[in-house]
């Protein structure tokens, strides 16, 4: 039975099809009285990720070290629970000889523990490890994964077997053979040919061995000043010539080596709303840039012109995470990108296709970051209140003191600091929380995130990573203010999940915005599945799955209850044209 | 005085053996006695007073972190600090102390020391000043608030001025910004800054058009105008949804000079204090930029002398050598460089290109495949592997390197420019074409010898069909 089948027939008592029918999962309603001081999160102590923590030494002060490494939540397995990836950081002599150092797979079992399948699953990194990527790369309903590092790229094909995971290296064979420090990666058929393509971001042109001090002459890991910036990396599919799963790279004829920079991050979806796939690249400490698509595949660089390369002072910053959310509930979703300290972490308010301002002042975000270096970033609906939430984990990156730092004990903890959520509220504004809960409290050199309902519960769970520690799986136990609605969107004749597809849930009089989006953050991967807070809704009217590939019209599904996980299945809806619409109300 | 009191005791039991007089001169040596005793106790306590307020200003000098402090660094800021201990009340003793620790990332003292300088200097703008400068980083505020101050002290300070805009500006408030700005003189040093923090002030009020208007009248008064200027009116045309003004003032901001921001006049020195090689390393770079070959020379061997760990230094030092005409010491150098850092793929690729200055291919190519081990994305280091290979006759295996040179580095023209000679030589015309066509369309193809290249190999490609050497 193919695995996207099996996915829907192991899930059946809890996933509906877009038609609204069907029995509620059994999860928690909204909670009558909530605590303003509860905690959000409660690690849940995962052994198989304890027993194997991030390496990093503490004495190469290799460049990086310092930048860590990413993870990720997917289903590997296409049992319908996610699964956890985690990158490592150091490759020792031996993993070398091996080919590199294991990336940790573990699967979720039925009673929501974790088998490590790591040895089995045979994922390496090739250098010090930076993020994870799964992807159906050639439409056979399998989640495969792709490795950065420090040290290039390595892509795996999954060929499972017997229920068994098994995985083939194809980096070579795919046309992927790289050595530049590649960081943050993302799938988009931004062609629309029904193939996953391939964006690789690249960081600096590194030299190993580089020395660096900070400014009173203490040794430190380099800036990425000290290095120049390189060109990101465009990977065509083959797979409509016949040849699935191999790459031509088109980096230069797609017109992206017009502007080298130094990427962390990358968002692959639409943000001009011509329905074509743009790229947008979060710079570190250089202007991130936003290739706009034009036709026959050919991208310029517009994020100067669209308000979203540069601070409001016109000042280029350090941006490393990503998010892509409609943070004031307008319809338009917005960039938000993590930044060092000194900086604010930045948001890009969407005013209209494509054109952004930076507003982060006004969104009460500014002043809370600037003592923080941002990484990994999610925006949720944390606590199902219908206002979405953001998540920031930090951790510095120069270890000279701070205005206000504590004496700190360890190598690593001079460079450690607090993870931070900031609660959406209704005035559009957010706030952050300051509750005495672990995953606020402790201080740590994080650097990923990924988001997720791990235990489809219907909230937003977290997987985290911090340099020389292990990482941590974090469950939600926020009280819930609401209710929610998960929706996995497939693009069923490929097989696979359908990135960079928009979906609008309309419920009363609101419009509800949201993407296919995983490849987000830093160096990780969000689960791919799209969650809504929908606050005292208990129900949806309809929605609307503006497909990635399509560049007109739309696909409206049937509303029905919330609470539940829904997959929206191609062609199962209506299909509508743009002259169809009548002001986004929709009609029964 | 306590010593002369004690000494004057014997004389008064002295007299008080001779009888009547003697009660009157007891009486009055009492009172003298107490007198002394009063003063004695006020002297004392005053002593203890001072003593304290002294020992009061010595533990308040901040002292600062030495673990993994340059030597150098580390000596200066304790000079320093002792002056500071010999002159509390001295407030440019502690400005200098806070300057110096601010250059070395001593946030946290350098503050304490500005603010310890305002209270013996109040009327200083320079203390909130550099104070504002600290809390930028973590309190945009408070950062305000210390500019405040500044400005009220120093009003004509057009620095500050700007400063304080571009800090309300940040903080959200658009027109405490404009009002600030309102004030200052187009004629002014300060007219372009000005007229681009308003345009930006506008933006942030949503009011592109404003932002297009300031651009205008800018342009025709003649004054303000700068490329950021155009960006950032470019950004409000998107904004106002005119993608082609936007567009056209984008390319017009390509034609403009580059903002020239108002210098801090009360900053100088600060660059005295750099220990880290920063910069004497632009100094040097600069010379050298200058064609002064023999100056940087001399600066970077002091360098590599101070920094005998790093390896920039002298390789930066070998260079210079060799831009001077001396590839056979620059060789030399390199050489004993590769022995010591033999890991540092940088100083193997220019002690290849050396050598192939000097004749010696085949060094060159052993140090090129050595470089390219220690880092195989290296672009450059592969093109000019490609090179040799086709001297050397070696034509297939020279555009394979060719080839991966140009993935490695997508951006540089000149390595495309080597595929394209490659192909030609192979004969390969379609993909000679096309590769002209993907180098032609770079940014960097606008260079004038970027141009002259492409012509010169388009004239080739053209011969080479002529002569049915390329089909």
């Amino acid at each position: 039975m193919p695995k996207l089948l099996r996915s829907i027939v192991l899930l059946s008592p809890l996933i509906l099809t877009g038609c609204g029918s069907g029995a509620v999962p059994e999860v928690p309603g909204p909670s009558a009285s909530l605590q303003a001081d509860s905690p959000v999160f409660r690690d849940r102590l995962i052994r198989e990720l304890a027993r194997h923590p991030h390496q990093a030494p503490t004495d190469t002060f290799e460049m990086p070290e310092i930048m860590g490494s990413g993870c990720s939540m997917a289903d590997l397995n296409a049992d319908g629970r996610l699964d956890l990836l985690v990158v490592p950081g150091a490759v020792s002599a031996s993993d070398a000889a091996a080919g590199g150092a294991l990336l940790r797979v573990l699967l979720q079992q039925s009673d929501g523990g974790f088998a490590d399948v790591s040895v089995e699953a045979a994922l390496r990194v090739r250098g010090f490890g930076m993020g994870c990527y799964a992807a159906d790369i050639d439409n056979d309903g399998d989640a495969d994964v792709l490795t950065t590092s420090a040290a290039g790229t390595a892509l795996f094909r999954s060929e499972a077997a017997a229920d068994k995971l098994q995985f083939h290296d194809i980096t070579d064979s795919a046309g992927l053979t790289s050595s530049r420090w590649s960081t943050a990666a993302a799938f988009v058929d931004y062609d629309g040919d029904g193939w996953l393509d391939l964006f690789v971001v690249h960081y600096v042109d590194y030299f190993s061995g580089s020395v660096c001090a900070d400014a009173a002459g203490r040794r430190d890991y380099c800036g990425p000043q000290a290095f120049s910036g390189t060109a990101d990396a465009l990977y065509h599919n083959l797979g409509g010539q016949g040849q699935p799963g191999v790459f031509e790279n088109v980096t230069v004829s797609a017109g992206l080596a017009a502007a080298i920079g130094k990427g962390l991050g990358t968002i692959c979806t639409d943000l001009n709303g011509d329905r074509l796939p743009d790229l947008y690249v979060a710079n570190d400490m250089e202007p991130n840039r936003l290739w706009i698509q034009g036709p026959l595949g050919h991208f310029t660089d517009e994020g100067s012109l669209r308000g979203c390369a540069v601070d409001l002072q016109g000042r280029p910053q350090a941006s490393m995470g990503t998010a892509l959310a409609d943070l004031d509930h307008d319809g338009l979703e917005d960039l938000f990108l993590t930044h060092l300290r000194g900086e604010t972490n930045t948001w890009y308010r969407q005013l209209g296709a494509g054109v952004f301002l930076d507003d982060t002042v006004r969104s009460g975000l500014a002043e809370p970051s600037r003592n923080d270096t941002g990484f990994g970033v999610a925006a949720r609906d944390l606590d199902l209140d219908g206002r979405m939430d953001l998540v920031v984990v930090n951790g510095r990156v120069m270890r000279a003191p701070l205005l206000t730092s504590p004496a700190a004990g360890s190598h690593w903890q001079e460079y450690a600091e607090r993870r931070r959520i900031f609660q959406g509220s209704a005035d559009g504004r957010f706030r952050p929380l300051a509750a005495n809960e672990e995953f606020l409290q402790q201080s740590q050199v994080s650097r990923g995130m990924a988001a997720g309902d791990i235990d489809n519960d219907g909230d937003i769970d977290l997987l985290t990573t911090s340099i020389a520690a292990p990482a941590q799986l974090w469950e939600n136990i926020a009280p819930r203010r609401g209710h929610w609605l998960t929706l996995r969107v497939l693009d069923t004749p490929r097989r696979r999940d359908a990135p960079g597809a928009r979906v609008v849930v309309h419920t009363g009089r609101n419009r509800r915005t949201g993407s296919v989006l995983p490849h987000t953050s830093y160096l990780s991967g969000h689960d791919p599945r799209i969650h809504f807070g929908l606050g005292d809704s208990s129900g949806y009217d309809a929605i609307d799955v503006y497909w990635p590939d399509e560049r007109e019209g739309l696909e409206r599904f049937s509303g029905g209850a919330a609470d539940r996980i829904v997959e929206l299945r191609r062609g199962e809806g209506r299909r509508l044209k743009d002259s169809e619409l009548s002001g986004g109300q929709v009609q029964p | 005085m306590s010593e002369s009191g004690r000494s004057r005791e014997p004389a008064v039991t002295t007299t008080s053996t001779h009888g009547a007089h003697t009660s009157s001169a007891a009486r009055s040596a009492r009172v003298r006695s107490s007198l002394f005793a009063t003063l004695f106790l006020a002297a004392a306590i005053s002593a203890v007073i001072v003593g304290r307020r002294t020992a009061l200003d010595r533990s308040a000098v901040p002292a600062f972190a030495e673990a993994g402090m340059d030597r150098v660094v580390r000596e200066l800021l304790s000079d320093l600090r002792a002056k500071v201990e010999q002159r509390p009340r001295e407030a440019d003793s502690w400005g200098q102390y806070g300057l110096c620790l601010l250059q070395h990332e001593r946030p946290r003292e350098s503050l304490a020391c500005f603010r310890r300088a305002h209270t013996l200097d109040p009327d200083n703008p320079r203390w909130p000043w550099f104070s504002a400068m600290i809390l930028e980083q973590t309190d945009l505020a408070a950062a305000a608030d210390e500019l405040e101050l500044a400005l009220r002290l120093a009003p004509d300070a057009l620095h500050v001025q700007l400063k304080l805009a571009g800090t309300r500006l940040s903080l959200g408030d658009p027109d405490a910004a404009e009002e600030l700005l309102s004030t200052v003189s187009l004629d002014s040093a300060a007219a372009a800054e000005c007229v681009l923090q308003r345009a930006r002030a506008a933006r942030l009020r949503n009011a592109p058009q404003d932002s297009l208007k300031i651009l205008k009248q800018a342009q025709q008064n003649g004054t303000g105008l700068s490329a950021e200027l155009f960006e950032e009116a470019a950004v409000a045309a998107m904004q106002s949804g005119q993608l082609d003004l936007a567009k056209s003032l984008q390319h017009e901001a390509r034609q403009q000079p580059p903002l020239q921001p108002l210098p801090d006049p009360w900053l100088p020195g600060l660059r005295a204090y750099d220990v880290s090689g920063g910069a004497d390393s632009a100094a040097a770079d600069q010379l050298r930029a200058q064609g002064r070959l023999a100056e940087a020379a001399t600066r970077l061997a002091a360098l590599a002398r101070r920094f005998p760990d790093r390896s920039r230094p002298a390789l930066n030092l070998a260079l210079a050598l060799r831009d001077q005409g001396q590839p056979q010491r620059a060789a030399e150098a390199l050489r004993e460089l590769a022995d010591r850092f033999p890991q540092d793929p940088l100083v193997r690729f220019h002690l290849a290109v050396t050598e192939v200055q000097l004749g010696r291919v085949d060094a060159a190519m052993a140090e090129l495949t050595t470089c390219l081990q220690l880092k195989p994305d290296y672009g450059m280091a592969r093109a000019a592997l490609a090179d040799l290979l086709a001297t050397a006759g070696q034509l297939p295996e020279a555009v394979t390197e060719a080839e991966r040179a140009v993935t490695d580095a997508p951006g540089d023209i000149w390595i495309h420019f080597g595929l394209i000679r490659l192909l030609l030589a192979t004969g390969q015309a379609d993909r000679v074409r096309q590769q002209l066509e993907l180098a032609a369309a770079l940014p960097a193809a606008a260079g004038q010898q970027e141009r002259a290249e492409l012509e010169e190999l388009r004239r080739q490609v053209a011969a080479a069909a002529a002569q049915g050497g390329v089909e």
